[in-house]
């Protein structure tokens, strides 16, 4: 019957003890409770012996450091871990071991500890090679730390070349002889307050082609619509920015004053990836074969970024940058050029916010001019729809594409459409609008789409009732998180994006449009309301890296899926916590913590439910 | 509950004159420690139930002291339901060893003392307890006791849950409160877990 007391002692390092070693264990140990952020042992006290979690979790802090309140937290100790041998061991505690949330511990006395270690070397020993193995994961964990750093190199002078600023009046002869003076490719002129750029191949065209006389003033012929970036931005995002425009370098500012050029082969140096390989080759495709091959080029790059650790964020600006110019080329392809100022291709969803890395699916729709009269209309968009299929785009479950012809609509049948979703707010509208209001223009004429946002933006922040029910749908899906904030598991494994993704996104989204954001990415849209001092700081950093945290996970798991051979509509979110290591488990089970206290926010500020 | 207060009254005249050993029982209790305990029966009946297992556990403020324990098994009594045994597990055979009736009331007496008791449905165990401990000493068990029924009942009151809606299941308290089960149905396993149970609805202000 010594099962009732209900210690498992089938776990190492309990199961390297012999029968009499174990019932001499099930007699000595004690239970304990302790509520949230209860100081179990603080350091320089004598601890009573070894802890053994049987629910909850602790956190081991450096008090050293806790002058600032907090302490450096080591490691964060859960279900069935068990800590304190060392300080029990050593006599005295050398940090502070604090309950994270309202915990349950078994407790087995020093006294015992020590009989057992004496009279069982091996259990002795267990003890002694875990702590190694306890310092060896802190070291790996700083290694992979310094991978990320590198990935997060800044602009600062160490990376950009010094701009070359071309005196006034220079004309073209002189320019190019100062370039090749200079040993640069490109120059910059100053008209009054604003800058411009002038390349070589301006210089090219401006002489061979436009056969201009080589003494007119290089002014001219510059590009005074800059692309740039802030000093101390990180050089990640001047790559997406060269990847999503197509241009090859871009101006550096620093407080709206020129401060230096960066060059793509500069920032390559750098990156290891191969992005722009793949952004110049969708680029030079001119059939949807090419494009097949380009887009087959993007797996790979999607596994090096998650190989070599790049912050979430960024492997989904770069792939939503390539997308978006995979998918603006082909539809280029598909659409006859004619059409093209007439119409506008958006994507909507994950798409549209720019946070698909692994194509799940494709949602598109097509906004048209009032009155646009185009016969072949769908049968051309069906082959668009296809052919983005070929590409690795899987069909829309939910027919969210341009072949299904709901979602081909002119510009004022769409903002209608969207009035009567407001004022109609069942579950089906509800989603419509979702999916719409993350649209964001790919190809064609973008002034059409941007028609139709404004004037959702506006209709949308009056609407007060509307939105407070668009809220709602937040706490659909329930936290997988316990009483004791624990996170629940379940044999099927947890749903992240039901339950963390989901809700951020849809939470920041409702904000956004009460707030009239434009900005469809998540991230911006969480960076946008806290400047607008709606979301506190706080909530909103915690937010932003809990999404990361989550999408992280997710991509992780959608990783392995592919490996393992499934296909696009096989894979699920559904993620096995028992199969995470502790700290994975444990950067889990705050993030949802996170969306939990989002969730509470925003069911104060909108008045959701009852229960709160 | 009255009735027994009434019955203590009586003990208590009976011991003095009796001038019983077990008179500090009757003292009132001066520490801080108090007594989880359980029994299992072959009955849910008081009056035809016979005790088969007594487990009891120390409680000292969070801390359920599981290293200072009862746990006995009596010798089996003379009918043993079929019905009980899927319950309990305890087989004839599992009874053989164990300690006839009086010597296990003793040690449980001992062991507990004057200590307040703890116990779910508490008041079902102090019935067959003093049914089986008045022919041997002419008193029932004196101590003061608290039902974790009861106090989860008020702590889901004073949350706002409507009467027939809170479960005063032994599973359904421990699942709200989120305390692991431990040996469901022997003695020693559920005075533990409603230790933990008393510990946490003691420590925590509500039910959240």
């Amino acid at each position: 019957m010594q099962i009732s007391s209900g210690f498992n002692t089938d776990v190492l390092p309990f199961n390297l003890l012999n029968e009499d070693e174990r019932s001499l264990l099930q007699d000595n140990f004690d239970i304990v409770y302790y509520q949230a952020s209860e100081v179990i042992i603080k350091t320089g006290d004598a601890p009573e012996g070894l802890y053994i979690i049987l629910k909850g979790c602790v956190s081991e802090l450096d008090v050293q450091s806790s002058d600032v309140n907090h302490g450096h937290t080591f490691v964060h100790y859960t279900n069935d871990d068990y800590f304190g041998a060392w300080s029990a061991l050593r006599g005295t505690a050398i940090h502070d071991f604090v309950a994270d949330e309202e915990t349950i511990c078994y407790l087995l006395p020093t006294k015992i500890l020590l009989d057992l270690i004496y009279r069982n070397p091996s259990f002795g020993d267990f003890f002694n090679k875990d702590l190694s193995l306890q310092k060896q994961l802190l070291a790996q964990r700083g290694d992979s730390l310094n991978m990320t750093e590198f990935m997060l190199a800044r602009i600062d002078s160490s990376c950009m070349r010094e701009a070359a600023l071309l005196p006034n009046g220079t004309d073209l002869e002189g320019a190019t002889a100062y370039m090749s003076d200079q040993q640069v490719d490109c120059v910059l002129v100053q008209r009054g307050s604003r800058y411009g750029i002038v390349t070589r191949t301006d210089l090219l065209n401006a002489i061979v082609l436009d056969k201009l006389p080589v003494t007119t003033d290089a002014q001219a012929i510059a590009n005074y619509r800059l692309i740039t970036v802030e000093s101390g931005d990180y050089l990640f995002n001047a790559l997406v920015l060269m990847t999503a425009n197509q241009i090859d370098r871009v101006v550096v500012m620093k407080d709206s004053k020129l401060h230096g050029i960066i060059d793509l082969a500069d920032t390559l140096s750098y990156f290891s990836s191969h992005s722009h390989v793949v952004g110049l080759r969708i680029e030079r495709a001119t059939n949807i074969e090419q494009l097949k091959a380009a887009a087959g080029d993007m797996g790979d790059l999607i596994r090096s970024l998650y190989s070599q650790g790049v912050k979430i964020r960024f492997a989904m600006d770069l792939l939503a940058a390539l997308n978006n110019r995979l998918m603006s080329k082909l539809f280029n392809i598909v659409v006859p050029e004619s059409l093209l100022p007439h119409v506008c291709l958006v994507v909507m969803g994950s798409e549209g916010r720019g946070e698909q890395v692994i194509r799940i699916d494709q949602d598109n729709g097509l906004i048209m001019r009032d009155g646009l009269d185009w016969p072949e209309c769908h049968q051309t968009l069906e082959v668009y729809s296809q052919a983005l299929v070929d590409l690795g785009y899987p069909e829309c479950p939910g027919r969210v594409m341009v072949s299904n012809p709901f979602w081909v609509q002119p510009i004022s049948e769409w903002t209608q459409r969207m009035r009567d979703w407001v004022a109609k707010a069942d579950s089906d509208s509800l989603l419509n609008l979702a999916i719409s209001i993350d649209a964001h223009p790919v190809a064609g004429n973008k002034a059409l789409f941007k028609t139709s946002r404004n004037w959702l933006l506006k209709e949308l922040k009056q609407q007060e009732r509307f939105l407070s029910l668009f809220a709602e749908v937040t706490l659909v899906f329930e936290t997988p998180l316990n009483f004791l904030g624990g996170i629940r598991d379940r044999a099927s494994g947890i749903d992240v994006k039901k339950g963390g993704i989901f809700p951020i996104v849809h939470g920041v989204r409702v904000l956004s449009m009460q707030y009239q954001v434009a900005e469809t990415n998540t991230y911006k849209r969480i960076e946008t309301l806290i400047k607008l001092g709606v979301l506190p700081q706080r909530l909103g950093s915690e937010l932003k890296d809990s999404f990361s945290l989550l999408q992280w996970f997710r991509l992780a798991h959608h990783l392995k899926q592919q490996e393992s051979g499934c296909s696009a509509k096989e894979i699920n979110n559904d993620i096995n916590v028992s199969a995470l290591d502790r700290l994975d488990k444990d950067l889990l089970r705050q993030s949802f913590q996170v969306v939990k206290d989002f969730k509470k926010h925003l069911s104060l500020r909108y008045r959701l439910g009852t229960g709160l | 509950m009255l009735k027994r207060r009434l019955r203590r009254i009586k003990d208590v005249w009976k011991v003095r004159q009796l001038k019983s050993s077990w008179m500090y029982l009757f003292n009132r209790y001066q520490g801080e420690e108090l007594v989880s305990l359980d029994i299992e029966t072959t009955s849910l009946d008081v009056a035809k139930a016979q005790i088969l297992s007594i487990a009891a556990v120390v409680i000292r403020g969070n801390r359920v002291m599981s290293s200072n324990k009862l746990s006995v098994t009596l010798a089996s009594p003379n009918e043993l339901p079929k019905a009980s045994v899927k319950i309990h597990k305890l087989r004839r055979m599992d009874l053989n060893e164990g300690l006839p009736l009086e010597e296990a009331l003793k040690k449980m007496l001992k062991f507990v003392g004057n200590r307040p008791i703890v116990g779910y449905n508490i008041a079902y165990d102090l019935a067959v307890l003093d049914r089986h401990l008045r022919p041997l000493y002419e008193f029932g068990l004196p101590n003061s006791c608290v039902d974790v029924m009861d106090l989860y009942r008020n702590k889901a009151r004073l949350s706002g849950g409507a009467e027939y809606q809170i479960n005063l299941s032994f599973e359904a308290i421990a699942k709200t409160l989120d305390v692991p089960i431990l040996g469901r149905h022997t003695a020693l396993g559920d005075a533990i877990t409603t230790a933990i149970m008393y510990v946490r609805l003691k420590s925590s202000a509500s039910l959240s």
